[in-house]
């Protein structure tokens, strides 16, 4: 138990220590990114949404929600055809 | 730029890239899309002479960019149907620009709005668009009689369709 | 009995509901009304070239979930409906409903033993004169001699794993949120979500803002969510750690959960897509299971001494990076994703997913899927308690808060019915996996079944349709 109490720490420390890293590396060179605003076509597929059956991930939420230790992560701006 | 020389050819990116640190390598790495579409840019015409767009000198031009993907466009084509019936004069042009990779999809677009009269030009490559600094989809630039572009409108909002006509207006009045 | 399913903290779920009707107006368009004329043939026509957008439309989406837990645990059928109203400019103003019934047998936290193992709950609620007349399935009702209480009494048979057949419970949900262009670069969101069942009632608000940048390759954007609940539990709430019987319990416990959301999602090139988001929630109060127990044993043959309500901590602090991935390959779109979580109760877990899209005609698709999923076990887990040792602040043996692994193999069907309609099935099955026995336990406690964790078959079906 003690050593899962300690790998714990070093685990939360690691994904804040982690989840920064990745913002400060990620956002400058996301300028460099990405494509032309004409040529969001295969983006635009509804296919290519990042939540394409709210339902199925709301029932998905929910399953795994109740039956594991676990919960949240996604959300689901962005993609798309870029219009508007 | 010289336009004969393509970018990559004389070396510098490579160079550059072999002394920058690995820090920088994430930064150095999404430069690539940017060499890849480098020599594009190095041979593109005016855009000006893509559209002929001296023929129009003394009309107002409202230029559309537009794709079969986008969904505002599906609304900006009913107005732009509606200025040229309500704008019907020898001194107002429209040119809608396709940008879609596919011709099929861009022609099923258009026989789906059933529209008429609105000329379309296909810029499956983006040259076009690009020499016009297109920034967003749609796009719709108003050129006064002059040949200059006066206003620029990223998106189409329905709730601006007054603003829009307004800029249309105002160029119409405005003498050569 | 109760909590089939923890009941706590929703989490980002509102959030999720809420960010979704974003999505809908994300999606560009071919402008395709069921007119008349078909429209010409598109070379490589298949069901994944479907650019439809619903600007400007009125969406209506409903499903079912069936789910059926193997070994006469939980069952329950889920149907859910929602209507999002899109304004031509990208508002979106959408409600949901759902509707839960379960049934079926929960594990109680006591572990197997070689011999029949009877457990006692109260009767009736506090202050209640009514006494529950029928318990259902496996239990009775008996009255203590001496004190004349009318109690509930249930058997577990040898070798099983006791569980409690509970009370068949009905829960009611809805989700409102509005979304809107907030200028050409950023969106806001806010919503609202309500839940109510016999035992349980939660209530929580979000809001969302979220930022294009680089032409619209980026979005950053943050989500906040605050949740308030209550647990009403049948028979009151038991002291944490005391020992399990029929007597009249405490009152009604709540807790408060906030959480953040922020996510960058970014545009790799023209085929892939990628989401990055950082959440972090914090969940204040009461979060224990009112109806658990925990089984403590004698230090030398392992057999039950008294079975004590288990007690959970009262703060915990959870942290997840999720990154996930759409990506056009070919004819068909791949979904990839992983998530790393920890929490301040000591649970870490992994989880990994990948679906495929793959077009089978124009009209329609089918779509794999896997997950993987590991999760380490919480500091105060027990699978039992010893006699005879001191008494942890915090113990609980429900699996869920135990070391185990998970793996769900699916198959989502998915047929266009028209250009903004479609009818979807998604069949799966789940299953964790935990050590099974495990020879250091004490006694004969070696050779039983410790690990509770479910096996379960789920089915959605639903159908989707759009109109002006």
């Amino acid at each position: 138990m003690r050593n899962t109490r300690i790998r714990g720490r070093v685990s939360g420390r690691t994904l804040t220590a982690l989840a920064l890293l990745l913002s400060t590396l990620t956002l400058p060179a996301c300028g460099a990114l990405g494509v032309k605003p004409w040529d969001h076509d295969l983006l635009a597929q509804r296919a290519m949404q990042l939540n394409t059956h709210p339902h199925i991930t709301a029932c998905h939420e929910h399953i795994y929600f109740s039956k594991e230790g676990s919960s949240g992560g996604r959300t689901f701006d962005g993609g798309g055809c870029g219009c508007n | 730029m010289p336009a004969s020389t393509p970018f990559q050819r004389d070396g510098l990116p490579f160079r550059a890239l072999s002394v920058i640190p690995r820090r920088s390598a994430l930064a150095g790495l999404s430069l690539a899309p940017l060499l890849l579409a480098a020599p594009t840019l190095a041979r593109a015409a005016p855009a000006e002479d893509l559209l002929h767009l001296d023929s129009y000198r003394g009309k107002v031009v409202y230029i559309d960019f537009w794709a079969s993907w986008c969904g505002p466009c599906k609304l900006s084509f009913p107005f732009m149907q509606r200025m040229l019936s309500a704008f019907h004069r020898d001194d107002f042009v429209i040119l809608t620009i396709n940008m879609d990779h596919n011709r099929q999809r861009a022609d099923a677009f258009l026989s789906d709005q059933n529209q008429d009269g609105l000329p379309v030009i296909y810029d499956p490559s983006g040259q076009i668009a690009k020499r016009f600094g297109v920034k967003a989809m749609p796009t719709s630039l108003v050129v006064d009689k002059s040949g200059v572009v006066r206003f620029t409108n990223e998106g189409f909002f329905t709730d601006r369709v007054s603003a829009y006509e307004a800029h249309i207006w105002e160029l119409l009045s405005e003498k050569h | 009995m109760q909590l089939k399913r923890r009941k706590m903290s929703r989490g980002v779920a509102p959030a999720l509901g809420l960010l979704t009707a974003n999505l809908l107006l994300a999606t560009a368009a071919l402008a395709d009304p069921l007119g008349p004329a078909a429209p010409p043939p598109v070379a490589n026509a298949n069901i994944n070239d479907d650019t439809e957008t619903d600007l400007g439309l009125t969406r209506v989406d409903s499903a079912v979930l069936f789910y059926h837990e193997a070994n006469g645990r939980v069952q329950t059928t889920e149907p859910m409906i929602s209507v999002a109203f899109n304004s031509e400019d990208g508002d979106v103003l959408s409600v949901k409903l759902t509707s839960d019934t379960l049934t079926g047998a929960t594990p109680n936290g006591a572990a197997p033993w070689k011999q029949a193992q009877t457990f006692t709950t109260p009767a009736q609620a506090p202050g209640s004169t009514a006494v529950v007349t029928s318990a259902s399935g496996g239990s009775s009702l008996v009255t203590l001699p001496g004190t004349g209480t009318v109690v509930r009494q249930y058997t577990t048979p040898a070798h099983q794993l006791p569980t409690d057949t509970g009370f068949r419970d009905q829960r009611y949900a809805v989700d409102a949120g509005y979304s809107m262009q907030w200028s050409p670069e950023s969106r806001v969101s806010i919503g609202g979500s309500v839940s109510t069942e016999r035992d349980y009632r939660s209530g929580s608000i979000n809001a969302g803002y979220s930022r294009d940048l680089f032409e619209k390759n980026t979005t950053v954007s943050v989500g906040l969510n605050l949740e308030f609940d209550q647990s009403r539990p049948y028979f009151g709430t038991p002291t944490p750690l005391t020992v399990m019987s029929g007597d009249a319990k405490g009152g009604n416990k709540s807790k408060t959960v906030q959480n953040i959301v922020i996510g960058v999602t970014q545009v790799m090139n023209r085929i892939w897509l990628a989401n990055l988001n950082y959440s972090a929630g914090q969940s204040d109060g009461y979060q224990t299971d009112p109806y658990r127990i925990i089984s403590v044993v004698d230090p030398v043959t392992g057999g039950p001494t008294q079975y004590l309500y288990e007690s959970r901590p009262s703060s915990r602090f959870r942290q997840s990076l999720y990154m996930g991935n759409k990506i056009a390959l070919g004819p068909t779109f791949a979904d990839v994703s992983v998530r790393a979580y920890h929490d301040s109760w000591g649970i870490n877990s992994i989880t990994a997913e990948i679906n495929e899209r793959i077009p089978l005609l124009s009209w329609i698709y089918l779509e794999p899927q896997a997950r993987y999923y590991s999760q380490t076990a919480a500091t105060f887990f027990h699978d039992y308690l010893v006699s005879g040792q001191p008494l942890p602040t915090y113990a609980s043996s429900d699996s869920r808060l135990g070391k185990f692994s998970a793996t769900t193999l699916g198959l989502k069907l998915g047929i266009k019915t028209g250009s903004t309609s479609e009818f979807y099935m998604l069949a799966e099955n789940y299953k964790q996996s935990g050590k099974s026995t495990n020879p250091n336990a004490i006694g004969d406690l070696a050779s039983e079944n410790l690990f509770s964790g479910v096996n379960a078959t789920s089915l959605v079906v639903g159908f989707t349709f759009a109109f002006r």
